[in-house]
């Protein structure tokens, strides 16, 4: 691995987000509004209910995990998308970058990202709700890491299906991302789901950290095994999608990556 | 060692008419082509569209697969030194672009970092070559705010940071002026003989061809059909055109292109034949003695143009 290419795409992608303020915008904008909207529809259902079963809290933590997963899994694939979108593809992959290098350096700017996001979101909850930051803070940091992992698991297969197909499967990859979503049990428990749906949510490894979220939070339930279920999860997911990728990448050289720009 | 050496190369599309269930059709884009590229060479690449040049220049980027054949860069098989070998092998090409909402500076520095430029060698290199390309007062535009021009500058200038061995130039003055044209070019001639560098060029503009190149591969159908200097090619077409100005006679010009079956066009008092070289001399002394005065007379030797147009025809 060679520390000058990682940059080159690290680089990139900051220096975009910066000259594009729609593109900051679209980063930001829509996690601020989730915890807005959920944030204050937790504090009004945890007074309606006159307890103190931190329904705020899981709500607005759920926001932030979510941010984690989505977003950042949008970001993976993202970066792909940006490079078809300019027609960059070929100017990237015929230089001596590796496709490790490659993913290192769309990696080390979402960890950059997903810094700054969560902070801003911490600080816009601080300024919007009267919940303890180091308290929310202190079990987002539990759990989030998971999540992390989970968007960058699934924003492989993403990028797997777009490397091959090109921008006709844009569309489609936004699409994968918040099908997640309702099987995830973000908001709610996935036991309120119906029986089959419970079946797609057990081999999810998002569904277990929330699940173990809710747990530790409202019960103080240990959240460990629903830590080791995710991770594992992670880790063949992990495997397989990343196989997969470079599989899909090779197979795409097979036609040309120039056409992924059609 | 030859920088690079292409043999056996082929390319096969394949694909269906509808997916999974539908026939499957192939189409050979590249059949066979080998070719060597020797130091400090420009080899111009040439051939009417859909001859394959782009689909072999993919192939020697990396970015497309080949079916069969082998490329090996200083020695070097290119499947297995990817990243190594490429790190001397650059390109520019006026139909790719760079990401439109990075400053020229930026996407220069992008660039300069993807091949391992370190600094302070790669702001050096950069401001040494804006200046030179005389758009050093652009550094800090968007890529999106240049005009064509510019933007083919600015690709040139990103083939040419990392002091690469070799360069793939893909019509790399297709829109630009004719004054900073001239220059690139010289500038290409003046980095093959000063540095050595060998460059792979493809244009249309076969005047072009012929001022730069020092050998030209001709591909039809995917196949190399010619391997020569441009001089000795534009030789191989026998026809040169013979331009008069007519004051009296011309129906009997006309007679005499007729009768020994020579292609001529003529407007007004313009009147042109196509004619072998070693024929010209001998058909004059005949149009005068048929009683043909002109004032003025034109010889247009075969050029790279009239060889490219004869392939092109025959292609047709």
């Amino acid at each position: 691995m060679n520390f000058l290419p990682i940059s080159a795409i690290f680089f990139r992608h900051l220096r975009f987000m910066l000259n594009y303020l729609n593109k900051l915008l679209f980063t930001f904008y829509w996690p601020f509004l989730d915890v807005l909207l959920w944030g204050f529809l937790g504090k009004y259902m945890q007074d309606l209910q006159g307890s103190n079963n931190n329904l705020e809290v899981i709500l607005l933590l759920s926001i932030l995990l979510w941010a984690c997963f989505a977003r950042l899994g949008m970001e993976i694939f993202n970066a792909l998308i940006e490079e078809l979108w300019t027609q960059n593809v070929i100017n990237i992959f015929a230089s001596p970058i590796t496709l490790f290098e490659w993913i290192a350096g769309v990696l080390s700017f979402i960890i950059l990202l997903s810094v700054i996001l969560i902070s801003f979101l911490l600080l816009a909850i601080k300024l919007f709700y009267s919940v303890s930051i180091l308290y929310l803070f202190k079990n987002f940091i539990i759990f989030a890491p998971f999540l992390f992992f989970s968007g960058i698991v699934i924003g492989f297969l993403i990028l797997s299906i777009l490397i091959y197909f090109g921008m006709r499967a844009a569309e489609i990859a936004y699409v994968i991302i918040w099908s997640f979503m309702p099987f995830s049990g973000v908001f709610y428990p996935v036991e309120s789901l119906p029986a089959w749906a419970q079946k797609i949510s057990s081999v999810l490894p998002m569904s277990y950290i929330f699940t173990g979220m809710r747990a530790y939070v409202l019960q103080n339930v240990n959240p460990i095994p629903y830590i080791i279920k995710s991770s594992i999860l992670i880790l063949i997911y992990g495997i397989l999608f990343l196989f997969l990728f470079f599989y899909m990448f090779n197979k795409s050289k097979n036609k040309g990556l120039n056409r992924l720009t059609d | 060692m030859n920088p690079l050496e292409v043999k056996n190369l082929s390319k096969t599309f394949k694909s269906r008419t509808f997916p999974v269930f539908g026939k499957l059709q192939e189409f050979t884009a590249v059949n066979n082509i080998s070719f060597t590229l020797h130091k400090g060479e420009i080899l111009g690449f040439l051939g009417p569209n859909g001859a394959g040049k782009t689909t072999t220049i993919q192939m020697l980027l990396g970015v497309l697969n080949p079916t069969e054949g082998q490329i090996s860069y200083f020695g070097k098989s290119f499947s297995k030194h990817r990243s190594e070998i490429l790190k001397k092998v650059t390109f520019a090409s006026s139909y790719i672009k760079l990401p439109s909402k990075l400053k020229v500076w930026e996407n220069l520095d992008v660039a300069g970092r993807l091949y391992s430029v370190p600094e302070p060698q790669r702001s050096k290199k950069i401001e040494s070559l804006l200046k030179f390309f005389d758009i050093w007062h652009l550094k800090d535009k968007l890529n999106g705010g240049l005009s064509a021009g510019q933007i083919t500058r600015v690709m040139i200038i990103k083939a040419l940071l990392p002091d690469p061995e070799i360069i793939l130039l893909d019509e790399p003055t297709a829109s630009l002026d004719p004054d900073i044209a001239q220059e690139v070019r010289e500038f290409i001639v003046k980095q093959k003989k000063e540095f050595g560098i060998s460059i792979l060029f493809t244009s249309h503009n076969m005047d072009e061809v012929t001022q730069v190149c020092d050998r030209v591969l001709v591909l039809k159908e995917g196949k190399i059909i010619a391997d020569d200097t441009p001089l000795a090619l534009a030789k191989s077409i026998s026809k040169a055109h013979v331009h008069l100005k007519i004051s009296s006679g011309l129906e009997n010009a006309i007679k005499f292109v007729q009768k020994e079956c020579l292609t001529y066009k003529q407007i007004g008092f313009e009147f042109s034949f196509e004619i072998d070289e070693s024929d010209i001399a001998s058909a004059l002394i005949a149009l005068a003695n048929s009683g043909v005065v002109y004032t003025s007379v034109s010889i247009d030797k075969p050029s790279l143009e009239d060889y490219f147009l004869s392939v092109s025809k025959k292609n047709k």
